[in-house]
């Protein structure tokens, strides 16, 4: 490999569009959220500087966990949902062609995207406090229903360009039409599922306030809570940029300004319908949520799989 | 299966006050609870047995800081009986209108703490936004948002002008736009519904058999309320409606107290479109004649009861404060059996808690 | 150069980011609904970058309100110590300054400094908003 792609690799995994633009778009996403938020709820909300300064000063406080707590686990865990995310990152096409597309990319990324949950679910058990593990035990409950759906949903796309690849799906897009216009019922559902992996409002119930303080992170402080904080706002940019991908590809040029301008206006809005959605629900109770989620939008989902792939 | 106990309180984010509930769970179903008060205890009616009856009216209305104005209203009356004195008309309207519009910004804030308890955290802010306007008018007329001392023994400290006058007229106008705008989001919007409809079911029987009053009460279809049973100030010169429902779940309880907010908005356009002339209030004398007293009133969340005995010097012998919420804690672990923990923060916010009012 | 700029970046972190536990220690709710009003639309203290969290291990600020009575003491001396450093107290309300109105009742011990260490006295009864933000923005004032 010569020096000239080892600069341009490096570029692509620590600034563009690797690490930094992420968290510079991590950051300005939660920003919006927030703000968003406040604004439909009649208040001014926090300045755009706000995520940062939450950050730096979590990274800056002291990391206290209660006594018997496998540290090295404790630790252990936000790290690796954090490069789940991040690795996630690097196969998703985000406003440039990123990484070498493969055949099967499309599950990895389901699954690298899904790993965090399962890292939520065991992080109650290592801390041990009570609402910890109910927060824990409440996420995995909630992980089989919102993950199937989101899966089956998400998989509308690849049914119907007939391939598991990210870059034969965009490829399809383009020759056809996005398929936001024949699947907004599968974006529909897929941006629930993208709620429930998220653990947003009204499907927040692993870290209901009222009710289990704040779930399994309840006992985490300083440095951890950072990064879980951290990777649930990365995981915000990867999940919205995966749906974007899927279903608006085509509606710009891959690799182009234009293009790029587009994908973040589409990421704003996106995070806009989070928001909106957040500020108007109530919090769903854990029996409410699967049967919504098993009853209605799983056989719906189906039932529009099955339509798609007889098309 | 295996059962694990889970504390709420004293801190949890559900109550603003420390009370410990100790859910035994099963899963997520709620087998079992048991309650543990005393945290708020201060000792307040040992405190008063130790101060004047002057000074005891800002004892009394630090029992409680969101129905304050009843408390205090209730031992004026209990004093003033004692004294055998005659309050001005006036006086007593005065009184009144406090104790309607803090049963306006009780029920608001609860409201709004429901609200923010089954995660729906845009209502919370509505109803606290809608809930200034009647601090406002409070801190014009009397300058304290949330404790007044109004009330004194004989009468009240403050008169109303014009100037209150127009700004209540304006203020209440625009609550009733607004109390009633929420009252249609919350009757039809689904998701309220889904969280707060047959959770924290009380029968009729129940309510009797544990003397739950107020909402909670009227919820579940007692027609209670010692306004329209036992007039005190001026109440039976007024007309109003009491709501009842007979539905008996957290649903009923949120129609029945926005009802009831609508009921104190329009009694105090009536209090005040027949505001009496005169004096406001009366002197005192500093000594009490021996005697006892017991006197009644109806605080937001239902009925006070103060006993007072006087030994004929200037500090009462014994004062028994009787609040509502002590009735509706005990209910909580018969609600919350078989319920989710999902439902715990719904019921418990349901019934209205003022623990500072349970423990004094 | 760089032992200059990081503790004023970890200043200025600090000093946006106050994250607030509130604990009632024992008062008439007064202060506390003032504390919670501080959240809603007229006060907005999102605006400053304060939130009201719920466990004490996220917590910068503990925000007290009320005396201390005897069942609370333990608790709240256990809440101060799950809070990670650097932390500080808020004392809300004239009650929690010096035991207020309730002091020499039985069941009273005083104010909140005859447990913890206070950083901040917010007098008043209750405590007006405005009072709770600007004691919270001269505590943060003082934040190295």
């Amino acid at each position: 490999m010569d020096n000239m792609n080892l600069l341009g690799l490096l570029f692509r995994i620590f600034i563009f569009p690797g690490f930094f633009f992420l968290l510079i778009a991590a950051l300005f996403l939660h920003w919006l959220d927030r703000k968003l938020i406040a604004r439909f709820q009649g208040r001014i909300g926090p300045p755009w500087y706000q995520p940062l300064a939450d950050l730096v000063k979590l990274f800056a406080k002291e990391d206290i966990l209660p006594s018997g707590t496998n540290l090295f686990f404790a630790a252990l865990l936000p790290l690796i949902s954090f490069a789940s995310v991040l690795t996630a990152s690097f196969y998703l096409p985000i406003a440039i062609q990123s990484a070498p597309s493969f055949q099967g990319d499309f599950i990895v990324l389901m699954f690298l995207l899904s790993l965090p949950s399962l890292m939520y679910f065991l992080a109650g058990w290592v801390t041990q406090g009570v609402y910890s593990v109910i927060g824990g035990n409440r996420s995995l409950l909630q992980y089989f229903s919102y993950e199937v759906l989101f899966l089956l949903a998400m998989s509308g796309t690849a049914i119907a360009s007939g391939s598991w690849s990210l870059a034969d799906i965009r490829l399809a897009q383009i020759k056809e039409s996005p398929y936001i216009f024949p699947q907004i019922v599968g974006f529909l559902f897929s941006l629930a599922g993208l709620i429930g992996k998220l653990k947003r409002e009204p499907y927040d119930i692993p870290k209901a306030k009222s009710e289990v303080i704040a779930g399994a992170l309840t006992e985490f402080s300083g440095k951890k809570l950072a990064l879980w904080y951290l990777t649930i706002q990365l995981q915000t940019v990867v999940g919205l940029s995966f749906l974007i991908h899927c279903f608006f590809s085509g509606f710009w040029q891959m690799s182009t300004f234009s293009g790029f301008i587009v994908f973040l206006l589409l990421l704003v809005i996106l995070q806009g319908m989070l928001s909106a959605i957040s500020a108007i629900y109530a919090r769903l109770r854990i029996d409410q949520l699967v049967y919504l989620n098993w009853y209605i939008f799983i056989p719906l989902t189906l039932l529009h799989n099955v339509y798609i792939l007889l098309k | 299966m295996s059962r694990i106990t889970v504390p709420i309180g004293p801190q949890h984010p559900l109550l603003k006050e420390p009370l410990s509930f100790l859910v035994s769970l099963e899963g997520e179903k709620v087998m079992d609870s048991t309650l543990r008060l005393g945290y708020v205890h201060r000792g307040i009616e040992k405190l008063a047995e130790q101060r004047t009856y002057i000074q005891n009216v800002y004892l009394i209305e630090r029992i409680c800081g969101i129905c304050s104005h009843i408390h205090s209203t209730t031992y004026c009356q209990s004093v003033e009986a004692l004294l055998k004195l005659e309050v001005p008309k006036r006086g007593l309207y005065i009184r009144m209108l406090l104790c309607e519009l803090e049963r306006i910004h009780s029920h608001l804030l609860w409201l709004g703490v429901l609200a923010k308890n089954i995660g729906l955290n845009t209502l919370f802010m509505y109803a606290w936004r809608d809930r200034e306007i009647v601090l406002n008018i409070m801190e014009e007329i009397s300058g304290g948002r949330v404790s007044h001392a109004v009330n004194i023994i004989g009468g009240v400290r403050v008169d109303l002008n014009d100037k209150h006058l127009s700004l209540l007229q304006e203020g209440l106008r625009e609550l009733t736009i607004r109390v009633e705008e929420i009252l249609r989001a919350i009757e039809s919007d689904r998701s309220f519904r889904a969280r707060t409809r047959k959770i924290g079911y009380l029968s009729l029987e129940d309510i009797k058999r544990y003397c739950v009053v107020g909402p909670v009460a009227r919820a579940s279809g007692l027609d209670i309320d010692i306004r329209r049973d036992a007039p005190y100030a001026a109440y039976n010169e007024l007309s109003f409606e009491v709501p009842l429902m007979t539905e008996g779940d957290v649903w009923a309880r949120s129609i029945l107290r926005i009802l009831e907010t609508i009921q104190a908005i329009r009694l105090c356009t009536q209090i005040i479109h027949n505001l009496p002339d005169g004096p406001v209030s009366v002197s005192a004398p500093r000594k009490v004649p021996s005697g006892e007293v017991v006197s009644r009133a109806e605080a937001p969340r239902g009925e006070v009861f103060y006993y007072l005995r006087s030994d004929g010097s200037q500090k009462p012998a014994r004062l028994k404060v009787r609040t509502p919420t002590l009735t509706t804690l005990i209910t909580l672990p018969g609600q919350l059996k078989n319920m989710q923990l999902a439902d715990v923060s719904a019921v418990i916010a349901g019934v209205d808690l003022c623990i500072a009012c349970g423990d004094r | 150069m760089n032992k200059a700029i990081i503790p004023k970046v970890l200043r200025w972190a600090r000093q946006k980011s106050p994250w607030l536990l509130h604990f009632n220690t024992g008062g008439c709710n007064g202060c506390d609904i003032e504390i919670l009003s501080l959240l809603t639309p007229r006060y907005d203290v999102e605006r400053f970058g304060i939130l009201k969290e719920s466990s004490p291990r996220h917590a910068d600020i503990l925000i007290c309100t009320g005396p201390v009575t005897q069942q609370v003491k333990p608790r709240l001396q256990r809440i101060y110590d799950q809070m990670p450093e650097p932390k500080w107290v808020l004392a809300v309300g004239s009650c929690s300054c010096s035991g207020g109105i309730f002091s020499g009742a039985y069941n009273i011990l005083g104010g909140i400094d005859k447990v913890l260490p206070v950083d901040m006295y917010i007098a008043g009864c209750p405590c007006r908003p405005e009072a709770i933000i600007d004691g919270i923005v001269k505590l943060l004032g003082q934040v190295k």
